[in-house]
């Protein structure tokens, strides 16, 4: 066991400078530059600003010298935010996003599930078209829809929940349910087609004429052995919603992470586009290497590793 | 059955606590507090006076600390930290004499501080963006590109109370400059400790009527009144809290549930804004700059004059302004823009006439037949996709063209920074373009079109034009300088590398019971003297 963690630890950092190379390579092909805009800065102060972060360099030389910096864990300064490093951006917006981030994955795998569940169970019938009609709506809707919806009737018209803005946790009411739409709508579909075609299987009939109780029916075999797609998805979709939605946090004001993966590409800021394409990889890399020590666990057909001993 | 029980509890537990904690909110006046809200774009890049230039960042700044100077009512500098100034007959030695005023954290603010945040601007490691506004003075452009020293800057605290300034050449706007933000003191002491003061709130010191309370990133900015400020009797807010939010909706809808106090134009989302305008929700004031367009002279048809002015006739600015964009913006027939200091609009008076279709044709006929073209080589338009209107207006320049010229030219969108490359590696024919001046005067819009300059990206270059601005740079007085400028705009429509669309105006929507916000054509927003009821 300890052999493969250390085999896929090793194809982890592998992984994770090839796409450090190969972002720096694609943001450097971009044109335009962090600091072209409408004021006209004289050429002097340009070559200072440019020099301030080594962007008169040749690539390969900068290339060297983010590496460099980068193997101590120091992502460098943003550039649009002047007086911010990347690394105290990320500190200081992660977290935030990582709460709401939590809080809709919560709502989506519960409500998914006990939603999914009951269709399956409720097959062909009201229950399951209800459930499916909001699967549908959820996945159907975009977020930049139903946000701007659930603002302008649940918090200005109703006045049930505040606007937006980032005060309290009252104020991630809205944003969490916005964010959790579409994997929650996801999480019921998958559920319900995995669990309806489980529970036509011989040893769902055997476990029900060994007259078994039905909820254990139910909790004992057949979820356990439905559940194991909503794992496979359940990795990236955690970091996805974790690392902030640029429409949710662009709409309720929140300050995440979200933003930075659009805004620093428009903006040119080199050293963040880096740190949050880097962070984010290295978080999806990290939790996908969980789900498979998962697999292991839920499923025991899927060996990860042989067993000692022999 | 059970599960349901469950699920429909744990609904419940999730409503109520929701519903509870409503009652909590943003910033409220309660008690006497005066808390005026506000809304930041987003979060500002930098809160240091040496490297704040963008709208927010200065906005912020602005009310934080207080200059030599501060503009009054009417855009006038009025003596603030400093208590009078001496001119010599040259105009190119000021001196200041400083009231004795205090830091924020009740410090004595001296003529070193002045000394020591001009240089720190000017240091090339600083990278400072808004240093090329201190080239006025002596030694300055030297320092700052790697040329000079600090110790040849021609600034010096003669005493603590005593500041002396000489500039490389006489500037008639220089009092109004030292009310900028990038002009500000700097709490020496504590800078030369942590040179990252500025950074976060519990290091910031500042001058002004208010300091710095709070700085949550991506999150808010809350300033409140400042005890230390020297004339913090006239101070009637007891805090302003800066809010960062980016989507123009939120932010209408916050206004319209009072959470925001005071919204400008271009937070306002662009479908309401005719409306809100009509009904008098926003009132508008006269801008800073203008939208224009840009021909890049060595390529063809544009290196021909006659078809740049061909070009420029043919278009309705009225229509534009009015019809396309229709936020108040005033239809452009010149250059500098009506909010330029002295008058200067009104005795240069209009320079191009809007909507000559007839003499635009003829232009165009005349113009080829000199270049021997029987065909128009293809013409094609660079405009920034960032926002809708810009697109919007680009179409109606090409109909206009259509119509008006039989020509047809093309369009093509591109990316906001790769825009702005090939505007400024001169890699097109015709494009959009748009002028933000850094301080009003009209030396400043004009002397983007000298050979060469960082803003000209037109190819274009014209001896006398250029011997004009030295002139106007080179002089004391105000009316001479301002004949030469009037003589080098009239010039620049003669050749027409540019032509004027629209000059931009300001604005914004209250709340009632708001007063005493002083705003500028240019220049940050003063909230030192505004009052809530």
């Amino acid at each position: 066991m300890n052999r493969y963690i250390i085999r896929r630890l090793f194809q982890m950092v592998i992984t994770l400078w090839v796409i450090a190379t190969l972002t720096f390579l694609m943001m450097k092909a971009i044109p335009g530059d962090p600091f072209s805009g409408e004021k006209k800065l004289p050429e002097q102060v340009l070559k200072n600003l440019m020099s301030y972060y080594h962007l008169d360099e040749p690539i390969p030389v900068q290339y060297l010298i983010y590496m460099k910096s980068l193997l101590q864990l120091d992502l460098g300064p943003s550039i649009k935010y002047e007086t911010r490093t990347v690394n105290t951006i990320i500190s200081e917006s992660f977290p935030v996003s990582a709460q709401l981030g939590t809080q809709a994955l919560i709502l989506a795998v519960v409500t998914g599930l006990l939603l999914g569940v009951v269709a399956a169970l409720r097959h062909n019938r009201l229950i399951d078209y209800g459930a499916m009609f909001f699967a549908v709506l959820g996945i159907s809707v975009p977020s930049f829809v139903l946000a701007p919806l659930m603002q302008k009737y649940l918090a200005v018209e109703w006045e049930l929940f505040p606007v937006a803005t980032w005060e309290g946790w009252e104020y991630s009411i809205l944003p969490s349910i916005a964010l959790a739409a579409f994997p929650l709508a996801t999480i019921t579909r998958l559920m319900r087609s995995s669990m309806v075609e489980v529970l036509t299987q011989d040893y769902i009939r055997t476990a029900r004429s060994k007259g078994l109780p039905p909820y254990l029916v139910v909790f004992r075999h057949t979820i356990r052995n439905s559940i194991l797609p909503i794992v496979t998805i359940i990795g990236p979709l955690t970091v996805g919603i974790l690392t902030g939605s640029f429409v949710i946090e662009k709409i309720f004001s929140i300050p995440g992470i979200g933003k930075y993966f659009v805004e620093s590409i428009s903006n040119r800021d080199y050293p963040l586009i880096m740190g949050v394409t880097l962070f984010y990889s290295s978080l999806l890399i990290f939790v996908n290497f969980l789900v498979d020590l998962a697999y292991g666990l839920i499923d025991p057909r899927i060996q990860l590793f042989k067993k000692g001993g022999n | 059955m059970k599960k349901y029980w469950i699920f429909s509890l744990a609904l419940l537990i999730v409503l109520i606590t929701g519903l509870t904690g409503c009652t909590t909110g943003a910033d409220k006046s309660k008690g006497g507090e005066k808390v005026l809200n506000l809304n930041l774009s987003g979060e500002p890049s930098s809160l240091d006076p040496a490297k704040a230039f963008d709208e927010d960042s200065l906005d912020v700044t602005n009310n934080l600390f207080e200059g030599l100077m501060r503009l009054d009512q009417n855009h006038q500098p009025k003596p603030a930290v400093a208590k009078e100034v001496k001119v010599s007959p040259d105009g190119l030695t000021y001196t200041f004499m400083l009231n004795k005023t205090k830091w924020s954290n009740g410090e004595e603010l001296t003529a070193h501080d002045f000394e020591f945040a001009w240089k720190r601007v000017l240091d090339p490691k600083t990278a400072a963006e808004p240093a090329f506004l201190l080239y006025f003075i002596k030694g300055a452009e030297e320092f700052n590109t790697g040329k000079g020293s600090a110790d040849q800057v021609g600034v010096k605290a003669l005493d603590d109370y005593t500041l002396e300034v000489k500039l490389a050449r006489p500037t008639p706007s220089f009092l109004q400059l030292t009310s900028y933000p990038v002009y500000f003191p700097v709490y020496k002491k504590g800078a030369e400790k942590n040179p990252n003061l500025y950074n976060e709130a519990d290091t910031y010191i500042s001058n002004g009527a208010f300091k710095m309370a709070e700085w949550k990133h991506d999150d808010h900015v809350k300033l409140v009144k400042n005890e230390h400020y020297h004339k913090n009797q006239t101070v009637k807010l007891s805090a302003i809290h800066f809010s960062m939010v980016t989507d123009s909706k939120t932010v209408y809808q916050l206004f319209k549930t009072k959470k925001l106090d005071v919204v400008g134009k271009k937070s306002i989302p662009p479908d309401l804004l005719p409306t809100m305008i009509k009904n008098g929700e926003v009132k508008l004031r006269e801008g800073n700059g203008l939208a224009f367009f840009r021909f890049n002279v060595k390529k063809e048809p544009f290196t021909n004059a006659k078809i740049r002015k061909a070009f420029a006739l043919a278009i309705d600015r009225k229509l534009i302004a009015e019809q396309v964009v229709g936020s108040g913006e005033q239809p452009a027939y010149a250059y500098v823009a009506p909010s330029a200091p002295n008058n200067f609009r009104k005795k240069g008076g209009d320079l191009i006439k809007d909507a000559q279709f007839e003499e635009a044709k003829k232009l165009l006929a005349e113009g080829m037949k000199e270049e021997g073209w029987t065909t128009l080589p293809p013409v094609t338009l660079l405009y920034s996709n960032s926002t809708e209107q810009s697109k919007k207006i680009v179409e109606a320049v090409q109909e206009m063209y259509r119509k008006h010229l039989g020509v047809e030219v093309s369009l093509q969108a591109k990316e906001t920074k790769v825009y702005f490359a090939d505007q400024r590696n001169k890699n097109y024919v015709m494009t959009t373009s748009s002028f933000l001046a850094d301080y009003n005067d009209a030396y400043n819009y004009l002397e983007s079109f000298q050979t060469d300059h960082s803003m000209n990206r037109t190819n274009w270059s014209n001896k006398k034009y250029d011997e004009l601005l030295q002139k106007a740079a080179n002089s004391g007085n105000q009316e001479e300088r301002d004949q030469h400028l009037h003589e080098a705009e009239k010039i620049l429509f003669d050749e027409m590398p540019v032509f004027p669309l629209y000059y931009y105006s300001s604005g914004a929507a209250e709340q009632e019971g708001i007063t005493g916000i002083i705003r500028h054509p240019v220049g940050p927003s003063d909230y030192t003297s505004a009052d809530k009821q």
